[in-house]
């Protein structure tokens, strides 16, 4: 397999398109919130001709490492696994590269991304197939490294703004609901007809 | 708007829907010449906006559907996605993809101490009414934000209550809706009127006598007040049910709140006032959730004569309110199995509560095709006096002791009256604050005071005294 760290544009090259349609047309099965991670990962390896994989490592997606509340860390692994079922991608997939992917990449796309924004938002697909490549070493069809490298920056970079606005806007209203009860519950209240 | 601290609110603001019987009425009670002497002024803030919004849910009361056991509320999808779009504290808890069973619990201490992460991010702070409840586990105050509307709601959902029991809350001009009585060594008192009861009027009364300008006064002014109902807890109504009163109309009902009411004070009231004694269950997040049917209850749902029942059983009051109840272990309880009361829904859209832990306990049952609870253990009414026999209220007791640095306390009072105190400091220790408190409220009794430690982390109250 090619490793693309030259800044040349390889043959071996996948085009981000491909891989965000493949997003698009992702199947509600892979979407529901029972899906069962951890046969998907299963499959996914023995499809890699991979055999039988320790009942160890599939524990890890039974349950999010964030907490048994958070779903969003399992639903992505989910997205993830079918997009590397691409017929171009599969044929090129290394499974040295495959933990790296679904245990660190994915999980920290998890923190920031819901996961059906990586299959109804054209930011975050891209970014999802820019993540994925650059997990297995594939370089994008007509970039360069750095062109690649950039590109995938800038998605991150607009994400990271947007929750920088979002956790500005909640720090604002929870300073003005703060102050607007710290007001009211000096001042008069409203007749009540009973107390509890 | 701005509402500066212990500035009162204009008049217009204060009763914007207020008409010439309604002022009427409120000029004839402040100026009583048996009034209390009133120490607060409050109005129900009511625009005409909120008035419909009040005659909307008054009909969505009397409409709703009940539910089944085991069944979940049209509205819970559509409330579930508010919650975690709009309500930051919800937010962080659960994603779009969690099943409503798995969204964690919500717990009191939690409103105690981020109680702004509450109130959602689309609800407008301008006419924002807010109150303290002190009922948190550690003793520190929560703040409930609530709205005119929801405060106003009340009645309807005490209306809801006299319903189960044929009665009904009319209200009209000149009348007196609403008597809400206490026993305590000093809480707010006043007079409002009720834009959505037809302008009949809401007090708040203490019926210490310290409260009064000569305690024969008491009695004559309910007399002549003559309330379609009495609302107050078991405390303030074990001291209503000696007085002599002697009113133009009985009243409807009787609702009893705050704290678990005895057989023996029901059976009493009762015979007292010759009219319903309902035992409503609420909490301060919530308003009221349910109140006690008649015991016994013929097939075309009026009361006959009470039975020997092994439990009383409540129905629910609210339209949109969805009650779990719940194992330890968060798994929903079978039919007639005690587990923690759970609430998802209300009527406060400045407090929506999404899987709130109630820390109370009791069953789910169905009385006929009316899903109940059963089995409630409400809070218990405990016994205090003073050194001359008065009662003391335990609200009192709250309301003190959060004025002095302590992280929890206990309090204990011995069948001689001696009184035990425990306490845990939050900063420097200030027994001799403590002990005057204490006095302030018991009176010349013997007062011991210790160091909690080690202990559960919560408020406490319990007494040998016998009542």
């Amino acid at each position: 397999m090619s490793n693309p760290t030259d800044g040349v544009t390889e043959p071996a090259a996948l085009s981000i398109e491909s891989l965000t349609r493949r997003l698009v047309a992702t199947p509600n099965d892979f979407l529901t919130p029972s899906v069962d991670c951890a046969a998907l990962v299963s499959d996914l390896f023995a499809a890699q001709g991979q055999g039988q994989i320790d009942s160890g490592y599939l524990q890890q997606f039974r349950s999010s490492p964030l907490g048994s509340a958070d779903k969003g860390y399992l639903a992505t692994v989910a997205i993830g696994v079918w997009l590397l079922y691409e017929p171009q991608l599969f044929s090129k997939l290394s499974v040295d590269y495959m933990w790296a992917f679904l245990r660190t990449e994915l999980l920290e796309l998890s923190t920031t991304t819901l996961p059906s924004a990586l299959v109804e938002d054209p930011d975050r697909r891209e970014e999802l197939a820019r993540r994925c490549l650059r997990s297995f070493r594939l370089a994008v069809e007509g970039e360069t490294q750095a062109q690649s490298d950039d590109r995938l920056a800038s998605l991150n970079s607009f994400e990271q703004e947007r929750l920088l606005e979002q956790t500005r806007a909640a720090e604002l209203r929870a300073a003005e609901v703060r102050r607007a009860m710290h007001e009211k519950v000096a001042a008069e209240a409203a007749a009540k007809a009973s107390r509890e | 708007m701005i509402d500066l601290p212990g500035e009162p609110i204009s008049e217009e603001r204060r009763r914007p829907l207020i008409d010439a019987n309604g002022r009427k009425l409120l000029n004839s009670l402040l100026e009583h010449q048996f009034a209390p002497r009133y120490n607060h002024t409050c109005g129900d803030r009511l625009t005409a906006r909120g008035l419909e919004v009040l005659r909307a849910l008054d009909i969505s009361t009397r409409t709703a559907k009940p539910l089944t056991f085991g069944q979940k509320p049209d509205w819970l999808p559509w409330f579930v996605e508010h919650c975690r779009t709009q309500v930051p504290i919800y937010r962080k808890k659960f994603t779009a993809q969690t099943p409503f069973e798995s969204i964690a619990l919500t717990s009191r201490n939690e409103l105690a101490v981020e109680h702004w992460s509450f109130v959602p991010d689309d609800h407008p702070l301008d006419d924002m009414v807010v109150f303290t409840t002190t009922g948190t586990t550690t003793g520190n105050v929560a703040y409930i934000a609530s709205t005119p509307e929801t405060t106003a709601a009340y009645s309807i959902m005490l209306n809801a209550a006299l319903r189960l029991h044929g009665r009904e809350l009319v209200g009209g001009a000149g009348t007196c809706a609403v008597a809400q009585v206490c026993w305590q060594k000093s809480t707010y008192t006043y007079v409002s009127n009720s834009t959505f009861l037809s302008q009949a009027a809401i007090l708040k009364l203490n019926l210490n006598p310290d409260e009064w300008k000569d305690p024969s006064h008491i009695e004559k002014f309910l007399s002549d007040l003559a309330p379609e109902i009495y609302t107050g807890d078991p405390v303030a109504f074990s001291h209503l049910v000696d007085l002599d009163l002697r009113p133009s109309r009985s009243p409807q009902g009787l609702l009893s709140t705050a704290m678990a009411l005895s057989d023996g004070l029901r059976s009493k009231l009762e015979s007292r006032f010759d009219c319903p004694v309902i035992d409503v269950y609420g909490m301060n997040e919530a308003g009221p959730i349910a109140a006690s049917l008649p015991r016994t209850t013929r097939t075309d749902g009026s009361a006959c004569a009470a039975s020997a029942q092994p439990s009383t059983e409540y129905a629910f009051l609210q339209p949109r309110l969805y009650v779990e109840v719940l194992r330890p272990d968060g798994t929903h309880c079978d039919l007639g199995e005690r587990g923690e009361i759970v609430l998802t829904g209300g009527f406060n859209p400045a407090l929506p509560l999404l899987r709130y832990r109630t820390g109370d306990s009791a069953a789910l049952a169905m009385r006929g095709k009316m899903l109940v609870l059963r089995d409630f253990h409400g809070r218990p009414m405990v016994p205090f006096e003073t050194a001359d026999g008065r009662a003391v209220n335990t609200i009192d007791l709250t309301i003190a002791m959060r004025a002095l640095l302590l992280s929890r306390f206990r309090i204990h009072q011995n069948r001689d009256g001696s009184v035990d105190v425990g306490v845990q400091w939050s900063g420097p220790a200030e027994e001799n604050s403590l002990l005057s408190t204490l006095r302030n409220l018991f009176g010349d009794l013997e007062i011991s005071i210790r160091r909690l430690d080690g202990e559960p982390e919560q408020v406490s109250f319990s007494s040998d005294l016998v009542r």
